[in-house]
């Protein structure tokens, strides 16, 4: 490994980061017709936290979950989870550290094979090579206390249980490998708002209980804000703005101002909604995003509206430590030419 | 929790049974009728007879006799046929899966090109490289189907391997091939399983085929292909000789598909269950509790939408409570009435019944159910057309609603067409109007596209333009955004109040989440379990002045978008619903509740005006609940 090539790894066990993207791409479809979806990525999680992934349904970040956790071979880039890159592994040695991150899925309805037992789906969990440890009885009954169901379901199948309820025996089969990193992908979108509470809490709870580093996937930045210490977010395939989740708060960037503004706010009613969108926008492919800004052709400050502003179609704007307006002294950057705090300061016009 | 227990489907019974009978056939058989079958007789091409029930053929042998004989040679043939077919094609098709990459893409093509060749000519061709015989026949057929059942069980693998629970065993460190039989294979057992009931019947058609062209079985062996091509030759003389094969080979074919089918509903866990009924509660919820919330309500001559006492049943003898109970509601024009609660609270029931678009199955009474002043309560009276344009009607899910194989243009425009009697043009100007109404870009472009062509938005967008084609005085919108994006979400809402307000027009707005009505509409009511346990104007729903346990439980379990709230730990709705064949006594959300007393569990709270203000179906609540954690 020459010395350029270690450097990544050094700085991100030296920083206590848990999981570590670099420079990751990657995409789908095989040979010469592959397509990239994730563009350059770059992203560190501290030992312990949680940082959210936050952006639009197509964003990529059901691809950056896949690529995270060795589904998905990164087209460029490396991973690092603790300390090896896991990335570079195959076969055996990557068997091995997979076990180190573990997914829970999107769909309650699809995580869990229906032929099996919740019993067995966790046996094979604490113990893929299938030896049946002695203790394993009561670890299952322990993990199933942990996540609020009676010990009694284990010989049940997953038809028999509800959303919620599979949701957090996806949760059980997670822990029960004891990860280092935990990545939830949209965890409770499928669940009705009373259930979703429940599921939230229960992973707050967990990882206020044995540390373990969270990555959370969502769209809806009130469950980012509730559950995460740190966000980032997609667009289109490409990290926009991250740091700190009280950057919702004084977004940079005008995309994460408009997902912000999205959210509904009863206290504000209709007017807190922002203003409809400027239409045409919609619908590209992050396989093929526009030039520049890839958010130009919706952006409310960008070149559609204002004249000003062609930069942002003939350059792309690189993710840059931003001056943090908030006065909480986080750490935060954004890749947008035009950046709100300075827009708000004064210095952008 | 239900009991339930596995039952065993009846075509299960049928076909094991049935391929029983002619597996014991098969073995008897040529036992006791084979002396018989051979006995020539004077009695050429006969027709039937006592004694030759099925008649006989050109030498004078009975057919009957014959067909049964001939069980046992061509069952055996269309066994290792099947055997051979489906067995190479299974490990072919699983080996490719499981290799790696570069395999994978060889072994594929390579099935390509195999099934290029239909079956019947690489089988023509292997009998007539080797000398025709039953050996040569069998092995030329069963090779044959090889590449058709690789494939399926190839595609069928692959698909099972992307599913996310074998992902995520891969990702608990299971090797590839533990993975392959703990997971891949047992959740393609049950659609093997029919596939080689399939390969078995088509086994025997086409080795019936072989020998019917005399390239299959020989002189003098007989299999009922054999048969059935001599009994063809003597069609215009003695139809009935082939009656005895041709039935043969039909109930054969039939009791190995009944078989696959029946073993692969039994194998699934989630098959037919059966749940032990509940006896029906010698008290029925609801049913008092119903008058006081209609007389509540004053009569309202304004209303665009008026209810009074909706109930909906699955049958009137159905167990448990009624689905919907003794639903009270008015809509205004320009007003947003929104309706909240849990999944299965009878929401979308509520709305399809005044929509009247209620499933066929459901038995549904109201008191009033009228829509500017017109009654279409009666069931009996026909006011299709009426309805059709006096209520727009928009889904959660649009792309359900739109026929993918249609343009989205005549879609649209087929309620002015076809009720309003409106041209092909003026129809069509119409909807381009609506759709840019609805903030559909290039609305002229999109007439003439396929609904996948749409983003998602725009599809809902188009719905919205499709249900105020002819502007109806009252919008239905069941949960028209929970299927779409933030960003999207915010925009629909917006289109759906600039509707409301342009067109002083009566909006119900649906959904399970508290903070997108609570955004939208004027008035909510809250539903649980069939009732409306609470209605507040939205003014007292922004300042958290409700007053049943319910809405604030709903309140408190939402996230909200504020620097303060990851300090404040949401609080969690315990327990379910009750579920619909569940007998309701008493309060139906007392399981749940916080402040249950006595009182709750014996006697159902009608809807009343409580002492401080606030209108709720509470015995307990007198008015606004702070915080629940406080009160308790
Ligand atoms: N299996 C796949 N094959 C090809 N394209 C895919 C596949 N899965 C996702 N994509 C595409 O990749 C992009 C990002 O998708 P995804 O990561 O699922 O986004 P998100 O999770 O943010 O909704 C989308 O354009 C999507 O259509
Ligand atoms: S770079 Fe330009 S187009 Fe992109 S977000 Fe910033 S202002 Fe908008
Ligand atoms: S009636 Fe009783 S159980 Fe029902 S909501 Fe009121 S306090 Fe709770
Ligand atoms: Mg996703």
């Amino acid at each position: 490994m020459s010395p350029s090539e270690a450097a990544p790894v050094l700085r991100h066990q030296a920083d206590g980061f848990a999981l570590s993207a670099v420079g990751v791409s990657a995409g789908y479809g095989g040979g010469r017709r592959s397509r990239d979806v994730l563009h350059d990525i770059d992203l560190s999680v501290p030992a312990g936290q949680t940082l959210g992934i936050v952006g639009e349904s197509g964003s990529g970040k059901s691809t950056l979950a896949r690529a995270l956790v060795g589904q998905l071979r990164p087209s460029a880039g490396k991973i690092l989870l603790g300390d090896v890159e896991i990335s570079a592994l195959r076969g055996r040695r990557l068997r091995e550290n997979r076990r180190r991150i573990q997914l829970i899925p999107q769909d309650p309805y699809a995580s869990l094979d229906p032929r099996m037992t919740i019993r067995r789906a966790l046996y094979e969990a604490i113990d893929p090579q299938g030896r049946r440890p002695a203790q394993a009885a009561a670890r299952i009954s322990e993990l199933l206390a942990t996540v609020s169901l009676d010990p009694d379901v284990a010989s049940r199948y997953p038809h028999e249980f509800s959303g919620g309820q599979r949701q957090r025996i996806a949760i059980a089969r997670a822990l029960a490998v004891q990860p280092e990193v935990i990545i939830a992908d949209e965890v409770t979108s499928a669940l009705d708002s009373s259930v979703q509470a429940e599921v939230l809490n229960l992973l707050r709870s967990i990882q206020a209980r044995t540390a373990i580093t969270m990555l959370f996937i969502t769209h809806d930045l009130s469950v980012a804000n509730y559950m995460c210490d740190e966000v980032a977010v997609l667009y289109l395939g490409r990290l926009v703005e991250k740091g700190s989740s009280r950057l919702l708060f004084s977004p940079d960037h005008p995309y994460t101002r408009r997902l912000v503004d999205s959210i509904p706010n009863p206290r504000a009613g209709l007017s807190g909604l922002s203003a409809p969108e400027i239409t045409g926008g919609e619908g590209a492919d992050p396989a093929n995003p526009p030039a520049g800004c890839a958010f130009h052709p919706r952006c409310p400050n960008g070149p559609r509206l204002r004249d000003d502003r062609e930069r942002c179609i003939t350059e792309r704007p690189e993710l840059l430590p931003r001056w943090d307006d908030t006065g909480d002294g986080d750490h935060r950057s954004a890749a947008c030419h035009f950046p709100l705090s300075e827009v708000r300061a004064g210095l952008g016009d | 929790m239900t009991t339930s227990k596995r039952r065993k489907p009846f075509a299960l019974w049928l076909g094991a049974a049935l391929l029983l009978a002619l597996s014991v056939l098969a073995v008897v058989a040529p036992i006791i009728w084979g002396d018989s079958a051979a006995a020539l007789s004077s009695e050429v091409r006969g027709g039937p007879s006592a004694e030759h029930l099925l008649g006989t053929d050109p030498l004078g042998r009975d057919v009957l006799d014959r067909t049964l004989v001939a069980a046992r040679l061509t069952l055996a043939m269309a066994a290792v046929t099947t055997l051979i077919a489906v067995g190479g094609g299974i490990v072919l098709g699983a080996t490719i899966v499981v290799a790696g990459r570069r395999v994978r893409g060889l072994g594929e093509r390579l099935i390509d090109l195999m099934i290029a060749y239909p079956p019947i000519i690489v089988a023509l061709s292997i009998t007539a490289i080797f000398r025709p015989s039953v050996g040569s026949v069998v092995v030329a057929i069963g090779l044959a189907f090889v590449p058709q059942f690789a494939r399926l069980t190839n595609t069928l693998a692959s698909s099972v391997s992307s599913k996310d629970y074998v992902v995520v065993a891969r990702l608990v460190g299971l090797r590839p091939t533990r993975l392959l039989f703990r997971h891949v294979i047992p959740n393609l057992a049950g659609p093997l399983l029919v596939l080689t009931s399939v390969g078995f019947a088509s086994a025997i058609i086409t080795l019936s085929g072989l020998s019917f062209i005399g390239l299959g079985v020989q002189e003098p062996s007989y299999d009922w292909g054999r048969l059935l091509a001599q009994a063809l030759q003597d069609l215009g003389v003695n139809p009935i000789e082939a009656f005895g094969p041709g039935i043969a080979i039909l109930i054969t074919g039939l009791a190995a598909g009944l078989l696959g089918d029946g073993l692969n509903q039994f194998l699934d866990p989630r098959g037919p269950v059966r749940r032990r009924r509940r006896r029906r509660a010698a008290t029925s919820g609801g049913a008092d509790a119903r008058t006081p919330h209609a007389a509540l309500l004053a009569p309202a001559p304004d209303a665009v939408v008026s209810v009074r006492d909706l109930t909906i049943a699955a049958s009137p003898e159905s167990v448990g409570a009624p689905l919907v109970r003794g639903v009270s509601l008015d809509v205004r024009a320009g007003e947003i009435l929104g309706i909240v609660g849990e999944s299965g609270s009878g929401k979308s029931l509520t709305a399809m019944a005044i929509a009247r678009l209620l499933a066929p199955g459901l038995h549904w009474s109201a008191e009033t159910l009228s829509i500017n002043g017109a009654d279409v309560s009666d069931a009996r009276e026909q006011t299709p057309v009426r309805l059709a344009t006096d209520v727009g009607v928009v889904f959660q899910d649009p792309s359900s609603c739109f026929n993918p194989a249609r343009h989205v243009g005549p879609q649209i425009t087929e309620v002015a067409r076809v009720h309003q009697g409106l041209s092909k043009r003026a129809a069509n100007e119409l909807a381009i109007e609506r759709l840019r109404e609805a903030r559909v870009s290039s609305p002229e472009v999109r007439m003439r596209q396929y609904p996948h062509e749409l983003s998602g938005g725009m599809r809902q967008r188009a719905m919205i333009a499709m249900a105020l084609l002819t502007s109806p005085s009252l919008l239905i919108a069941d949960e028209p955004t929970t299927a779409l994006d933030v960003t999207v979400q915010a925009d629909v809402l917006q289109l759906l109040h600039r509707i409301s307000t342009t067109r002083n027009m009566a909006i119900v707005l649906i959904s399970h989440d508290i903070k997108v009505v609570s955004t939208l509409c004027h008035r909510v009511c809250v539903m649980y379990a069939g009732r409306i346990v609470e209605e507040l104007t939205v003014e007292d729903l922004r300042e958290g002045r409700v007053c049943h346990p319910y809405t604030r439980a709903l309140l408190d379990a939402a996230p909200r978008l504020e620097p303060s709230a990851r300090q404040v730990p949401l609080i969690p709705l315990p327990g379910r619903p009750p579920q619909p064949d569940q007998p309701i006594v008493g309060c139906a959300f007392a399981d749940r509740c916080p402040l249950v007393t006595d009182r709750c569990r014996q006697e159902d709270p009608a809807l009343r005006a409580l002492p401080r203000g606030g209108v709720a179906a509470c015995h307990v609540s007198t008015g606004p609940l702070e915080d629940l954690l406080v009160t308790q």
